[in-house]
């Protein structure tokens, strides 16, 4: 849940590159802290997705605000995670991603 | 559900989709249709050819294709609903059910060459520029593109939203699980992320994301709700507009899911659960789809056993009573109440076995339709009550007897429309068949305004077979009934239709298998009217249980006219034969004591009993000892078949009674009398 980027920070935090891991299960828990590194980030925040491996409908509506609303920007999302995506109707949140 | 099971279900469809489409080109021809009425055929023939298609029953699809063809031409308006038009339709659709019939039955499909070409004819409107090539496979391709994107709106996907609640976040009851087992079903999903409210009030306890699933026809709605089955009140499901028919028992069905709204989202500009995109007039449709689903198909085996068992408990109960009797003083009221409470579970199992007379009525205009063409003469055959309702499998058996009077009916009974105006009546020939329930049993009659049975050519032709004696004296009743004689016909000439003198033996034999009866009341030049007679159902029947020596009897109550006592002032010795003096009337006595070799007391009972081969008889039996309700047990499934004996019974005292034959005992009974 902790994973590192060899050029990022610690998951939930924003760090220089405006990037923000997203951790392996986008559920409850993990969300408010989430909510709050993303606002703290401010617009354009990337989102990096390869790590996700579940998600749950409080985690989409996490990434639904965060693209509306601070402009933020899926990358490198999981299979599981653009699955999730397409399969639930919001594969437009993908659009823009970066593999 | 294996393939077999998928198929009978299929031919079910399909009989159903006859019926409707029968229905709906009877009406056009009627002159009563609309444009709802060629679109309900249209969706009926439709559906027949999908399944066939889905199934791979070639011939059938192929039909079904070219007659769905014919039927666009007035579903575009291109074409009126013309007799002629409909007639072809009629007939269109009786090859349809003669290839449904042949593909469930694995024959070789019917000759549909001719009617093909009669359609093609229809489709191209005799022009030559399409003649020839309408059977071209690519421009049958193109037409059912056509066709398929003419489709109504039932056959089309439906929607349904969803709607989770925040009890499902709450309760761990993942709500992208769902969607997913969804989209495992063939659903298109969309999502509604109005309600999600900004970032930075962000709250991951409230479900703020509604979804549409749009799933394809084929999908039941008992399958979405299997689905939901397990998600209880955290999430609000809605069906929006048509929804399909399902047939899964209602049993299984969910409980229903809870319909208030959920709580409105912090600052959503739009409430996805308080506003369902789906149109006002579409949540009529929606909430009327349960009641659609509240018939169920049950295997008829079930029924039969839960059948078996009310009669078992019939039995126990009479049983019973037999034993209470006279032991326990405060039991009467009891045993009142368990007897009423046995017939009426009896009456409510009945009823689940019932089916209207419709599923075999609706069969006979196209008998109608074939004779008439045959014979040339122009017919109208009027149906009332045919949703009355009988037991499954009587309605099965009436099929072969009616369809042989009505072809007698119309050969015979009805004149050529120039011996009709010679008449002084309408060229067109009209046929009456009516059914109605009075006094426990069921009756249906068969009225034509013909000829009716000219009795002296009917007498001359049993004399000249053999069938009576050309001295014999006859009533009219009598002389009428021979038309039921095996081998008996007035056809001159041995047709398609009749002059074998096989039918109406078979009407006879038939309704009395079925423990009916069959009478006939016909007038020279005004009629005939045929009416058959029978018992609500062949497992339980009213009857009395008589003493005949130390053997106890039971006589079916159908037959029966009225009882009296023997006494000498009412017997006769004529010759050898004892006769009843009824009312200046004189009918033979058949002894059932002197039958079973037990001889009767001389002041014995008379039962007086209809017969439909000897006319009226008096069985003589000692005593009448009760009459009440027994179940039918069949000799030929534990046995074999006896002469003279229609089945057993168990009273209610254990001990095995037969019941008697009544037709089969008086006739043999006089055959006897007549060969000493």
């Amino acid at each position: 849940m902790t994973g590192q980027n060899s050029d990022q920070s610690i998951i939930g935090q924003a760090i220089m590159t405006h990037s923000i891991i997203l951790p392996r299960a986008l559920c409850r828990p993990e969300l408010p802290a989430l909510a709050a590194a993303i606002q703290h980030a401010g617009s354009g925040v990337a989102l990096d997705g390869q790590a996700v491996e579940r998600i749950g409908q409080a985690g989409l509506q996490l990434l639904v605000a965060a693209c509306r609303d601070a402009d933020a920007c899926l990358v490198q999302p999981s299979a599981a995670l653009r699955e999730t995506l397409e399969l639930c109707g919001l594969g437009h949140l993908l659009m823009g991603t970066r593999p | 559900m294996n393939m077999e099971e998928l198929q009978q279900v299929f031919f079910l469809e399909c009989e159903e989709a006859m019926v409707q489409a029968e229905a709906g080109l009877l009406a056009l021809e009627a002159g009563a249709g609309d444009a709802e009425t060629i679109n309900a055929v249209f969706r009926a023939v439709h559906s027949v050819k999908g399944g066939a298609g889905a199934f791979g029953f070639g011939g059938l699809q192929a039909f079904a294709h070219r007659f769905e063809s014919a039927l666009a031409l007035l579903r575009e308006g291109s074409r009126q609903a013309e007799p002629e038009t409909v007639r072809l339709l009629l007939v269109a659709c009786d090859m349809l059910a003669d290839h449904v019939g042949a593909v469930r039955d694995t024959r070789g499909p019917p000759d549909d060459a001719e009617l093909m070409a009669r359609l093609d004819r229809l489709v191209s409107g005799d022009g030559p520029q399409v003649s020839g090539e309408a059977t071209a496979p690519g421009e049958a391709a193109l037409d059912l593109d056509a066709l398929l994107a003419a489709l109504p709106p039932a056959a089309s996907d439906w929607h349904v939203t969803i709607a989770p609640l925040d009890q499902a976040l709450a309760n761990g009851n993942e709500p992208v699980l769902l969607i997913r087992e969804l989209a495992r079903l063939g659903a298109t999903i969309t999502c509604d992320t109005s309600g999600v409210p900004p970032l930075a009030v962000f709250d991951a306890t409230h479900a703020r994301l509604c979804w549409h699933a749009t799933l394809p026809a084929s999908v039941p709605r008992a399958a979405v709700e299997e689905v939901f089955e397990f998600c209880g009140d955290t999430v609000r499901l809605s069906f929006d507009g048509a929804v399909p028919d399902d047939i899964a028992p209602a049993a299984s069905t969910p409980p229903p899911l809870p319909v208030s709204p959920p709580p409105a989202p912090v600052q959503a500009p739009a409430q996805p659960a308080d506003a369902p995109p789906a149109p006002p007039q579409a949540a009529e449709p929606a909430r009327a789809a349960p009641v659609q689903n509240r018939a169920i198909r049950v295997d008829l085996q079930k029924l039969e056993r839960l059948f078996d068992t009310v009669g078992e408990i019939v039995i126990a109960q009479s049983m019973l009573a037999q034993h209470l009797r006279g032991h326990a003083s405060g039991a009467g009221e009891c045993l009142g109440m368990l007897d009423a409470l046995t017939r009426e579970l009896q009456d409510n199992v009945m009823a689940i076995r019932a089916q209207p007379v419709a599923a075999v009525f609706s069969r006979m205009p196209r008998v109608v339709r074939e004779v008439a063409e045959v014979t040339g003469k122009a017919v109208n055959i009027d149906i009332s009550g045919d949703a009355t309702e009988l037991d499954k499998l009587v309605v099965e058996r009436l099929a072969e007897p009616l369809t042989h009077l009505i072809r007698n009916a119309v050969d015979h009974g009805l004149e050529d429309p120039a011996a009709r105006q010679a008449a002084g009546k309408p060229p067109t020939g009209r046929l009456q068949l009516a059914a109605g329930h009075r006094n426990g049993r069921i009756y249906i009659t068969l009225a034509d305004d013909g000829r009716g049975i000219d009795r002296t050519r009917v007498r001359a032709k049993a004399i000249e077979a053999g069938l009576v004696s050309a001295d014999a004296v006859l009533t009219d009743e009598e002389i009428d009934h021979l038309i039921f004689a095996p081998g008996f016909s007035t056809a001159a000439q041995v047709s398609n239709i009749s002059g074998r003198g096989v039918g109406m033996d078979v009407v006879r034999q038939t309704v009395k298998e079925l423990g009916g009866r069959i009478t006939i009341q016909s007038q020279p030049g005004l009629g005939s009217v045929f009416t058959i007679t029978l018992p609500l159902t062949l497992a339980i029947a009213d009857a009395m249980v008589v003493q005949v020596g130390a053997e106890t009897l039971v006589v079916p109550l159908l037959p029966i006219v009225e009882t009296l006592r023997a006494t000498p002032a009412v017997l006769r010795l004529m010759g050898k034969r004892q006769m009843l003096n009824l009312r200046d009337s004189f009918i033979p006595v058949v002894d059932l004591g002197e039958l079973h070799g037990t001889g009767t007391s001389d002041d014995g009972v008379l039962i007086v009993v209809e017969t439909e081969t000897a006319g009226r008889a008096a069985l003589r039996v000692d005593a009448i000892l009760d009459s009440r309700q027994v179940v039918i047990k069949s000799l030929e499934h534990h046995y074999r078949a006896v002469p003279s004996v229609a089945g057993a019974t168990i009273l209610g005292d254990g001990q095995v009674a037969v019941i008697v034959d009544v037709e089969a005992v008086v006739a043999q009974s006089l055959a006897w009398a007549k060969a000493a």
